[in-house]
């Protein structure tokens, strides 16, 4: 017994000695330069990418956060969820120039503009958040309609987190997810991960994109040349055609009236389901695509479009409305 | 468990010192675990991946991106992931914990900042010109057009010059320097002077206007991007990090020097505890085996001890000691010797491997030689045991070292046996282990001997004992005897008397108890005479003298009478002993005087007429064993006596007796040494040798040793002196001649001896010769004649007749054999049965003589039914394994009754073997058959046996009966005693060789119930007895 345990404890000595000896560090540090040599996004043939059909998302939590997106509990007094402004169903935003919540309250200080309420499909695409890009990321934008006094206006977690905590479904969901207690941090990464799934891919022109050629017809061809030609691809490109850069809205002449607390520079919007998201701009000052289109031309080209031109530049944009949950998105 | 643990807790020590030491290196080891150390993969892949990241953002830039169909998609990818790099850089532990490293990477982190906001600049401003670029064209187009269409007189010009600033602003695009530039501003001046541009072409303007504005904006702020030198603040966190590392490795070089130190202390202290261990383990297992080794023995010496108690003689006391000892491997062998009086040992149980060898060993204790280096030797000498691991060094130089070999011993004890401080024997044991004989086995070994030498002290007591007893009923046969014997008490009151003396004074022992002795006073002495006798028997407790005393009947008889007196434990007088010895028939003093006249006065040994008395009687003992008679003479004796005189001679002499006496032969049953005349010495040896060659080879043998014996140096008045001796042997076995012969024989071979002796000067021995040679010659001729006797029927029977001294009856025969040769010549039984014992011839010729006998005695029964007949049986017959088979097949065959059959034996035949000979007698009485026993009263006459024997007759020997009627023997008392003890016995008694009528009227009175001999018949032919018989009736 005793011989044993001694020649035990001898050899497990012998063990940590060998190790601690052998794993002493080399000065010669080797580089992974195969693992660090990740390939980058390379150039396409065309500015825009069409939208791709399968995401790599967590099933579970984007079903939760459905839920939860469509909860009007969330809110203070229980009358909104984010749903009631970005309704799937009218291409991802409310078809209100200004949130109702806002127009109900009447609400108008100088220094506050109240902004158009977003098309919330294809949002993972953006590079930030917001009309002016002032969150940075998914995650922080999901925050701010919770806590914002003219939108669903609460005061802290501990009222969300008790509701939930109520709900058995809500805390079994949660619970199976995280397999810890439920934070501010699970319901923020739940809704998240739900709006991530928000694309609305296979639109005609990304079908064009990727091979269909006879998805557009010569005319809505035409009117993508004159996009590209008339410079509007500058700033609309990418996978969200837009949401990847900041510009003036405006480079000739301002679009909007200006004051002293005007945004300088917008986050250039996607042009995805622009057909849907009527009335246009930060203010939704414009209740048409066609007026739109003429502005842009007019103020970032000092152009007046001719006709034909918006013409065929409508038609092209309305082939870049996609299909959500396999069905194409339309007027209601 | 309870134990171990507890065990292991009685070390806490030991356990302290391990685990502390554990502790330390575990906690030094900790030390060196620095998470910059083990992060410091990752923190270079991370570094590298943002030098690789920085370095695509800067390509991807400089590539002019939308131009080439690269959609900010791919920037800010780029960019996010160096964030996302740089963030998780930031939260690294290893990092935070060296501020200099945090300090580097803050600065290269706030550059990225910085670098963002630039690259962000760089989107909004390079899309601006990216959208006028992408639109330029088609702005010239349309202005061109609208001047075409307009009709202006400087429309050439204006084209021109639209076609200018057009030209300047692609290639300012492509190429931004200064002149141009300035170029470019200077058209478009020209053309915003020009009051009446178109729509169209004022937007080309404006166009133009923004090229020129935005492209040193867009190249300014890539020049600001690269003037970032993000790649040196990464470089400098990459020194940083090495540098810091560095320092770890350094500080880590030491502990590990520590670790090092103290795991070797740690390997050291377990390696000296193991060992410690180790030897303990070691000691637990010697001493576990001295334990098992030490009950082995303790084993061993119960089962000596259950042997010794058990065992019921010697020789199986010292078998069983030795198979104790070979039990169990305790030893190899092992084997007991016992001393011999000739001062040798010889082995008398042995047991283990070699045994046969042991066997045969025979070991001088008095010789000094190399050859006996061995223990047993010196045990013997030192009565201590002699112990030797390194038997076969110890024995290197003897001729016993290939035998020690071969056999393997390593270790030897030998150990003595005492019995009264005396080594009687020794106990010797071989082991072929190395170094076996530890203190336990010594111990063992001399407590085995000392058990032995009790269990013999026992059994010598229980000899003792049966002496004692024996001596009783000897003294009570003795109390018996022809001397008349009284005993008495203290107050001199008669408590015991024998036969003898009622026989001699005819009173009783009934009428003389309790009184006293003084009733035989024959009144012929003065009271003075008793008054001496009693002061004398008072001071020296003895009176002897002759003294007449007075028988029962009133008449007087003298006696040479002894009375000695008895003391008890204290010294008083208990009892008073009287021997009366009947003076009228003592020849003892006559005898006294002869045997003085046959000692030599000057050295006591015989003389020459007692040689030849002596060697008389050795002639005439049967048997045929050789004898040898040495003649020893002392060469130039003569000139010795005259040179030294002759009391130097006389002196010599007796140191010569006293040489031989001290002679000591053991192959020899009897010596005796005489001296025959002056300077001449006589040695007779008595051997159990029949062969003549072997008897040779002995007497040559002890001729050689007797001479060497005597050629020892004798110390004559101070001076040394050596002889040289002759000596004649010759030698004898129990024939016709007589001792002078013999003598005469010896002198001739001395004679040659001598005769040698003066040419050789040497000593000398001579045999004689011719004797031997006829002797041998006769005897192998007598044997071939005794071989074809039988089958030529020269044997005949005679039977002397034996007759019942109370009726005159002739009652039985006895069966005498007779060789007639066919030359006519007739052989005496003395000189031929010894030849046919000794060639086994006897067995044939016995049953032949039973059947023969048997044949003849159907035929006497027709005259007289009731006639016995008697044979002789001699103990070659008698020991013969078939005897009583085909004893039993004669009778059965031939229909005679049994109980006329009478067997004769010799009383010393029986005596050779007692329970055998009860067991073959019982069978014989059990067929019918009488068993007389021959010559009775020469042998041992142990009347004790005799009633154990189913003796029916008992055969007075003629010796007794020749003296019978001679007053002044003491024979007829014997005879007396015999036939008066017999009659108690109810046995018959028969006296042989009855001569004469005296005798036969003598033994008639004495009670005798039958006799033979000649004064009644001498051997009769068959055809002669029967007339005899008839005559008879």
């Amino acid at each position: 017994m005793k011989r044993s345990v001694k020649i035990l404890s001898f050899l497990a000595l012998s063990v940590i000695l060998f190790w601690s000896l052998s794993n002493s560090p080399q000065k010669n540090t080797h580089y992974d330069r195969h693992q660090l040599s990740k390939p980058f996004p390379t150039s396409h043939q065309e500015l825009i990418t069409p939208i791709p059909e399968t995401l790599n998302l967590n099933i579970q939590k984007v079903h939760l956060g459905e839920l939860l997106f469509h909860d009007k509990n969330l809110s203070h007094n229980n009358t909104l969820s984010c749903a009631s402004c970005h309704n799937l169903q009218k291409g991802g935003g409310d078809g209100l120039a200004q949130p109702v919540t806002a127009s109900l309250q009447k609400i108008n200080l100088p220094h506050h503009t109240v902004f158009n309420s977003p098309t919330i499909f294809n949002v993972g695409f953006n590079f930030v958040q917001g009309w002016e890009g002032k969150t940075k990321t998914l995650e922080q934008q999901t925050a701010i309609p919770l806590f914002n006094p003219f939108e669903m206006g609460n005061k802290n977690w501990s009222s969300i987190l008790n509701y939930l905590n109520q709900i058995p479904h809500y805390k079994q969901q949660f619970q199976n997810i995280y397999a810890s207690t439920m934070s501010s941090e699970q319901v923020i990464d739940v809704i998240s991960e739900f709006s991530r799934s928000l694309t609305t891919p296979n639109s005609p022109f990304d079908l064009y994109l990727k091979g269909q050629l006879n998805s557009l017809t010569h005319y809505e061809l035409e009117g993508y040349q004159l996009f590209k030609n008339r410079g509007c691809i500058s700033c609309h490109h990418g996978v969200n055609i837009g949401g990847n850069l900041f510009q003036k809205a405006g480079i000739f002449a301002p679009i909007h009236p200006q004051n002293e607390y005007s945004p300088q520079l917008f986050k250039v919007p996607t042009l995805r389901n622009i057909a849907l998201t009527a009335p246009y701009f930060h203010d939704g000052s414009v209740d048409s695509l066609k007026e739109a289109i003429n502005l842009m031309a007019k103020h970032q080209l000092k152009l007046e479009l001719p006709a034909d031109e918006n013409k065929k530049i409508l038609a092209f944009l309305q082939t870049l409305t996609g299909q959500y949950q396999n069905q194409p998105l339309s007027h209601e | 468990m309870n134990k171990s643990l507890s065990h292991l807790f009685a070390n806490y020590k030991q356990w302290i010192i391990i685990v502390a030491s554990l502790f330390l290196i575990l906690f030094v080891f900790q030390k060196t675990l620095n998470p910059l150390l083990e992060d410091r993969n990752n923190i270079l892949s991370h570094s590298f991946l943002i030098h690789e990241l920085q370095y695509s953002i800067l390509k991807t830039i400089s590539n002019n991106p939308l131009k080439n169909n690269q959609s900010f998609d791919t920037l800010n990818h780029q960019i996010l992931r160096l964030k996302k790099t740089l963030h998780s850089l930031k939260n690294n532990q290893a990092i935070q914990t060296f501020p200099k490293l945090s300090e580097k990477l803050n600065h290269l982190m706030n550059t990225a900042d910085q670098q963002k906001t630039l690259i962000e600049q760089f989107k909004t401003n390079y899309s601006v010109l990216q959208n006028s670029l992408y639109f330029y064209p088609t702005a010239f187009n349309i202005c061109t057009q609208s001047i075409t269409n307009s009709q202006q007189p400087n429309t050439k010009w204006l084209q021109k010059q639209l076609k200018n600033t057009f030209i300047s602003g692609l290639l300012n695009r492509q190429n931004v320097n200064t002149n141009q530039l300035s170029q470019l501003d200077k058209h478009i001046s020209t053309l915003e002077s020009q009051q009446n541009l178109s729509t169209e072409c004022q937007t080309f303007v404006a166009h133009s206007r923004l090229l020129s504005e935005y492209s040193p904006k867009v190249h300014k702020i890539n020049h600001q991007l690269s003037n970032l030198s993000i790649d040196d603040k990464i470089h400098n966190f990459y020194t940083q990090l090495e540098s810091s590392t560095s320092q770890i490795m350094t500080k880590n070089q030491t502990y590990y020097l520590i670790i090092v130190i103290f795991s070797v202390f740690l390997l050291i202290y377990i390696g000296i505890t193991l060992t410690r261990l180790f030897r303990s383990n070691q000691y637990l297992k010697e001493t576990l085996n001295t334990l098992s080794q030490r009950q082995t023995l303790f084993e061993s010496l119960l089962k000596a001890s259950s042997a010794i108690t058990q065992s019921k003689n010697k020789q199986a006391l010292y078998q069983n000691i030795c198979n104790t000892a070979t039990q169990k491997d305790l030893f190899e062998a092992c084997w007991i010797g016992e001393v011999t009086p000739q001062k040798t040992l010889i082995p008398v149980a042995c047991s283990g491997e070699g045994k046969h060898l042991i066997k045969k060993l025979v070991i001088p204790l008095n010789s000094s030689s190399i050859e006996h280096n061995g223990t047993i030797l010196e045990c013997y000498h030192k009565k201590k045991p002699v112990i030797s691991n390194h038997y076969p060094k110890r024995m290197a130089q003897t001729t016993w070292a290939n035998l020690i070999q071969k056999l393997g011993i390593q270790g030897n004890a030998s150990i003595p046996i005492l019995m009264n401080n005396q080594v009687v024997a020794v106990l010797i044991v071989y082991t072929r282990k190395n170094n076996y004989f530890t203190d336990e086995y010594c111990v063992f070994l001399e407590q085995l001997a000392s058990d032995i030498s009790i269990a013999l002290e026992r059994f010598y007591a229980i000899s003792e004992q049966e002496k004692y007893q024996q001596n009783l009923s000897i003294s009570s046969i003795a109390f018996e005897s022809h001397e008349a014997i009284l005993i008495t008490d203290n107050n001199a009151n008669i408590i015991r008397s024998n036969k003898a003396f009622t026989t001699l004074t005819g009173y009783s022992q009934q009428e003389v108890l309790g009184r006293s002795p003084s009733l035989l006073k024959s009144e012929l002495h003065t009271k003075s005479f008793y008054k001496d006798l009693w002061q004398s028997i008072f001071d020296t407790g003895i009176w002897q003298g002759e003294i007449w005393n007075r028988k029962k009947d009133g008449s007087l008889y003298p006696c040479r009478q002894s009375i000695s007196s008895v003391l008890d434990s204290k010294g008083n007088i208990s009892h008073y002993i009287s021997h009366a010895f009947d003076l009228t028939k003592d020849k003892q003093a006559q005898r006294e005087i002869n045997r003085l006249n046959w000692l030599d006065k000057l050295t006591n040994l015989p003389n020459r007429s007692l040689l030849i008395d002596r060697l008389t009687l050795a002639l005439s003992k049967p048997g045929r064993c050789y004898s040898f008679l040495y003649l020893i003479n002392i060469n130039r004796f003569k000139l010795f006596n005259e040179s030294l005189g002759h009391s130097a001679g006389d002196e010599l002499l007796i140191k010569i007796a006293r040489q031989l006496q001290s002679l000591n032969i053991k192959q020899v049953d009897n010596l005796e040494i005489s001296r025959i005349g002056n300077d001449e010495f006589s040695i007779s040896c008595l051997t159990k040798i029949k062969n003549i060659n072997k008897a040779h080879q002995q007497a040559e043998t002890i001729a050689n040793y007797i001479q060497a014996w005597l050629g020892r140096p004798f110390v004559i008045q101070e001076q040394t002196a050596i002889i040289d001796t002759s000596i004649g042997v010759t030698l004898f076995s129990p024939c016709n001649k007589t001792a002078e012969i013999l003598l005469q024989e010896a002198n001739i071979a001395l004679h040659n001896a001598k005769t040698l002796a003066k040419q050789t000067a040497q000593s000398t021995i001579q045999f004689y010769k011719q004797a031997i040679h006829e002797q041998s010659k006769n005897r192998l001729k007598l044997e071939n004649q005794l071989r074809t006797a039988l089958t030529n029927q020269e044997f005949t029977l005679q039977y002397q007749p034996q007759i019942n001294l109370i009726t005159g009856n002739i009652i039985g025969v006895e069966t005498l054999i007779r060789w007639q040769q066919n030359d006519g010549s007739l052989i005496p039984p003395n000189a031929f049965i010894p030849a046919l014992e000794e060639s086994g011839l006897i067995i044939p010729v016995g049953i032949w003589i039973i059947e023969e006998a048997i044949t003849q005695a159907q035929i006497l029964h027709k005259i007289r039914p009731d006639i016995t007949i008697s044979i002789n049986l001699s103990a070659i017959q008698f020991n013969d394994k078939n005897l009583i088979e085909n004893v039993h097949k004669i009778l059965k065959k031939s229909k005679y009754p049994a109980n006329l059959l009478e067997f004769e034996v010799t009383e010393s035949l029986l005596m050779s073997d007692i329970e055998e000979a009860i067991k073959k007698l019982n069978a014989f009485a059990d067929l019918g058959i009488k068993i007389a026993i021959d010559d009775f009263g020469t042998g041992y006459s142990s009347l004790a046996y005799l009633k154990r024997f189913p003796v029916s007759k008992l055969k007075i020997d003629k010796a007794f009966i020749d003296e019978i009627t001679h007053t002044d023997s003491s024979d007829p008392a014997i005879v007396l005693a015999t036939i008066q003890m017999t009659k108690t016995l109810k046995i018959t008694t028969i006296a042989e060789g009855v001569e004469e009528q005296s005798q036969l009227n003598l033994l008639k009175t004495m009670g005798c119930d039958e006799i033979q001999g000649y004064f009644f018949s001498k051997p009769l032919s068959p055809d002669d007895l029967t007339h005899f018989i008839q005559a008879h009736q």
